[in-house]
């Protein structure tokens, strides 16, 4: 288990850094503590999943088990990473789950169409964010073999 | 007349042409022929009255010397004349003295023939069809002494009237002919100048093409038909490119405007959508924060600021369901409405159990009627009773014993809808705030709302071509009605 800790299983692609810093939060009081990496927009999170950029020479070589993506960003945005991620071979098939911060967020509809039916909009109460990050957290892990909810 | 409707123009020309030539012709004959045989008849009758006159004068002698044979003798003189068929001379007693017949076969018969008045004036002749009598009173000095008969029939005269006939005839067919082939050609020129102005007509009907003009020249009533043809042509061909000019500058101000309205739709869309996130992402982070900070230090936090974290988080959230309902206040007035008929009934039904849900353990007495049902957008109507029902619920919550109707009544067109409660009711001055966004009649912490529930009631209502209104007494009740257009108006 010691070397899984080490992998990167769960990259957190989010601008806000105190959304990210919540969601953080939010995972580790669900008792989830699989490595997550947090990248700063869509732009990086590319780089970091192809070994492009300043993740040129990343050693690992290996897909994370989970994308969490903030669909508003800027320079690359969720879209925009969603339609590079989904038509790569090498990447298509990991589960995605999106964040928005409201229903009327014109992007869900093609988010959808993208094939990403697992999606949260950001409750303001953070009980309720916990609660919605663990639902759908779970249910993507419940099929990926080497999640250890305990750590 | 409706069949002689159906023969065209250039055919009924021909044959009115060719009728009128006929009459005009057949009515010369008949007055030439009627003329002619009308101067032959008198001709004869004077010719037969000279006869009379000589036959009688050479009769005198005769007579007076009673000599019947020289008196038959100067009768039968009269057989040079072919249309005399007898004669008859009667002495001065009116007997019969000498009598004459052309054909010997038929004699005329003088048995018991007597002259009734012997000497009387003697009366122009009487013809019966080709016949007639002459008598001629023979005198000598101041006596009568005799009186003399002729009979006569006019042989020639049915050869004449053949005569007259086979010429009228001829000259009937002659006519006739050059009748037609003078109107065949004369007709023409009204003819085909109106059968060019029919086709003409057809064309335009046909192709819509209002450029098109009809030929013209003379100054008949024809040409006066095509000039105002092609004056009614050019009006059209106006009305037509101002009409074309109207509707290409209503299309660009419809299309100007729907872009217009489009841009400023997303641009409301777009606003909305960055108040929600921008306006909720720093409340997120007050909300969160605060409440990690509770649970992660939770004992180096003594009560007293434990308990201003509950306040930062209370309204953190209060000001999250303003935005919110800031937010559904504004999708309400843009969302496109889905219109269906609605089972009024049915809906409120279903506010009313999810009211009783929430309010379990309370003793509310409600009565409903059967609602008529009404046309408009299902979801919207919902959020009507949803919201209504859940304030009379709310209002009357310091009620012990509850009270709460729900009924309808027909008013002109429309149905009209109600909620009665007895619950806190408020003050009729204020009744114009109630519907307006973020107004409370009510403290908030008497009964918790942010004020946008009426608003969106009222701002539905009115989508829907309805009105809504309420009456009050403060710790009474409250009755709210909105109006519907009825489905069987």
């Amino acid at each position: 288990m010691e070397s899984l800790q080490e992998r990167i299983e769960i990259i957190l692609v989010e601008d806000n850094p105190d959304d990210a810093a919540l969601i953080k939060a939010a995972l580790e009081e669900n008792n989830i503590v699989n490595n997550v990496i947090h990248l700063k927009d869509g732009a990086d999170a590319l780089d970091f999943l192809f070994h492009e950029g300043a993740f040129a020479t990343a050693a690992v070589n290996e897909n994370p088990k989970i994308i969490m993506l903030d669909l508003n960003m800027p320079k690359v945005g969720g879209l925009e990473f969603l339609r590079k991620v989904k038509t790569e071979e090498k990447t298509k098939k990991i589960p995605i789950v999106v964040f928005t911060s409201s229903k009327d967020d014109p992007n869900l509809r093609e988010c959808y169409s993208l094939g990403v039916k697992n999606y949260i909009i950001k409750p303001l109460d953070f009980n309720q964010f916990k609660i919605a990050i663990n639902k759908s957290i779970t249910g993507l892990l419940l099929y990926t073999t080497r999640f250890n909810p305990l750590g | 007349m409706s069949k002689l409707n159906n023969i065209s123009i250039r055919n009924k020309l021909i044959i009115i042409q060719a009728a009128t030539a006929f009459i005009a012709l057949l009515l010369c004959c008949s007055i030439f022929a009627y003329n002619g045989i009308k101067t032959y008849e008198s001709a004869s009758v004077r010719k037969t009255y000279s006869i009379a006159r000589i036959v009688g004068a050479n009769s005198i002698s005769a007579l007076v010397f009673m000599d019947q044979d020289a008196a038959a003798k100067t009768l039968e003189k009269m057989n040079g004349e072919p249309d005399i068929q007898d004669a008859i001379l009667f002495d001065k007693r009116g007997r019969v003295f000498a009598k004459y017949s052309r054909s010997s076969q038929s004699p005329v018969d003088t048995t018991g023939l007597r002259v009734i008045n012997p000497g009387a004036d003697n009366p122009m002749p009487r013809f019966s069809g080709s016949k007639f009598m002459v008598s001629y009173t023979i005198s000598q000095g101041n006596e009568n002494i005799g009186t003399l008969y002729i009979n006569v029939e006019l042989v020639g005269l049915k050869k004449i009237i053949n005569g007259y006939l086979l010429a009228a005839g001829l000259v009937l067919i002659a006519g006739l002919l050059s009748a037609l082939v003078a109107s065949f050609f004369l007709q023409r020129t009204i003819s085909e100048r109106l059968l060019a102005l029919v086709e003409k007509t057809k064309e335009v009907a046909e192709t819509g093409n209002y450029t098109i003009r009809v030929p013209y020249d003379g100054k008949d009533e024809i040409a006066t038909l095509s000039t105002e043809f092609n004056a009614m042509l050019v009006q059209i061909e106006n009305m037509q490119s101002s009409l074309k000019e109207i509707n290409q500058g209503l299309e660009q101000r419809v299309a100007e405007r729907t872009a217009e309205l489009e841009a400023a739709n997303k641009e409301l869309e777009a606003f909305s959508y960055t108040v929600s996130h921008d306006l909720k992402a720093p409340l997120r982070a007050i909300n969160g924060f605060t409440e990690i900070l509770v649970s992660k230090y939770d004992d180096k936090i003594d009560d007293k600021g434990k308990e201003l974290a509950r306040v930062i988080v209370k309204n953190s959230k209060k000001m999250g369901r303003l935005i919110e309902d800031l937010l559904e206040f504004s999708r309400i007035g843009r969302k496109e409405m889905l219109m269906t008929e609605v089972s009024m009934d049915d809906i409120m039904q279903q506010a009313l159990r999810e009211a009783w849900n929430a309010n379990k353990d309370r003793d509310i007495t409600v009565t409903t009627e059967k609602l008529p049902p009404a046309t408009g957008d299902r979801n919207l109507l919902i959020q009507v009773w949803v919201n209504l029902i859940s304030n009379a619920f709310k209002y009357t919550g310091h009620k012990e014993k509850a009270k709460i109707s729900i009924g309808s009544y027909r008013q002109g067109a429309d149905n009209v809808y109600f909620i009665k409660d007895n619950g806190a009711g408020f003050d009729m001055q204020y009744q114009d705030k109630l519907f307006k966004v973020f107004q409370r009649l009510h403290d908030a912490d008497e009964f918790e709302g942010t004020g946008v529930g009426l608003a969106n009631v009222n701002r539905i209502i009115s989508r829907h071509g309805g009105l809504i209104w309420a009456e009050a007494k403060e710790n009474e009740g409250a009755s709210f009605y909105f109006s519907l257009p009825a489905r069987d108006k």
